[in-house]
């Protein structure tokens, strides 16, 4: 499972370089998100622009990455893809992330490495 | 059309690509695509992860007819029956204010029924048949 994690003041923002987070992958995918944010700042916010399928293993290792990483941070999402937006939207856990439109937007504009 | 796997998540994941591409050339359109590949993916992981769990060379096969306005659905493994050889009652997972208590699974089968339709399970000798439909919103190339 590849991500990568970029730092800043206020965020670590965890980009997803695969296109799926499925039953295959939603062990490592969970592992791999607490390696790069634990120690980091309080916000989380994982970007998943390369993400174009979730299925409701992957849904659930999201949902327990936010719990493994504590109290101490908050996970938030970003650039959710069509087909994501609506696995998110049918199991009503929009409404329990804080959900921005791109990974920029939720560090307030600061750039972004691409 | 017809699809063949073991008891897998790899091979899941690459026959949920092929169908993909199979429905893609029959003029399905992305919206159908996206719904017909998750519930595909929830049935064939609830397969892998419970009926064909203690059997890992359990076979899967996927039978997708397209109709007019549908995508009919059906597939049969050899794994162990459903509890009480019928459909699990959807679980509709309860959110909590507190992190703590989010679900982390439960989602597969409501998934399910809020994507298809014509749900039906059977335990057929050593096989289960599950069959299903799904409405197409793409009528363009139908057959």
């Amino acid at each position: 499972m590849q991500l990568t994690a970029e730092q800043f003041p206020d965020a670590t923002v965890i980009k997803v370089l695969e296109s799926r987070i499925d039953a295959a992958g939603a062990i490592a995918f969970k592992d791999s998100v607490r390696e790069l944010a634990v120690g980091g700042p309080d916000r989380v916010v994982l970007d998943l622009t390369e993400v174009d399928f979730v299925d409701s293993s992957g849904l659930g290792a999201i949902v327990a990455s936010m719990k493994i990483l504590g109290p101490e941070h908050k996970l938030e999402l970003a650039a959710l893809t069509a087909a994501v937006q609506k696995v998110f939207r049918l199991t009503r856990m929009d409404s329990v992330f804080v959900i921005h439109e791109d990974a920029s937007v939720a560090v307030n504009g600061q750039s972004l490495a691409s | 059309m017809k699809l063949k796997l073991r008891s897998d998540a790899l091979e899941v994941r690459q026959a949920l690509r092929d169908a993909r591409s199979a429905l893609a050339g029959l003029g399905l359109n992305e919206d159908d695509l996206a719904r017909v590949e998750i519930v595909l993916a929830e049935i064939l992981n609830n397969v892998v992860e419970h009926a064909c769990a203690e059997c890992p060379d359990c076979r899967i096969n996927i039978d997708l007819e397209r109709g007019s306005a549908d995508l009919k659905i059906e597939i049969v493994d050899d794994g162990k029956a459903m509890p009480g050889e019928k459909l699990p009652e959807p679980k509709r997972a309860t959110l909590h204010r507190e992190v703590e208590h989010f679900p982390e699974g439960g989602f597969g089968w409501s998934l399910i029924h809020d994507l298809a339709h014509d749900v039906v399970y059977e335990r057929r000798g050593r096989h289960n048949h599950l069959s299903l439909a799904i409405g197409l919103q793409g009528a363009s190339g139908a057959s």
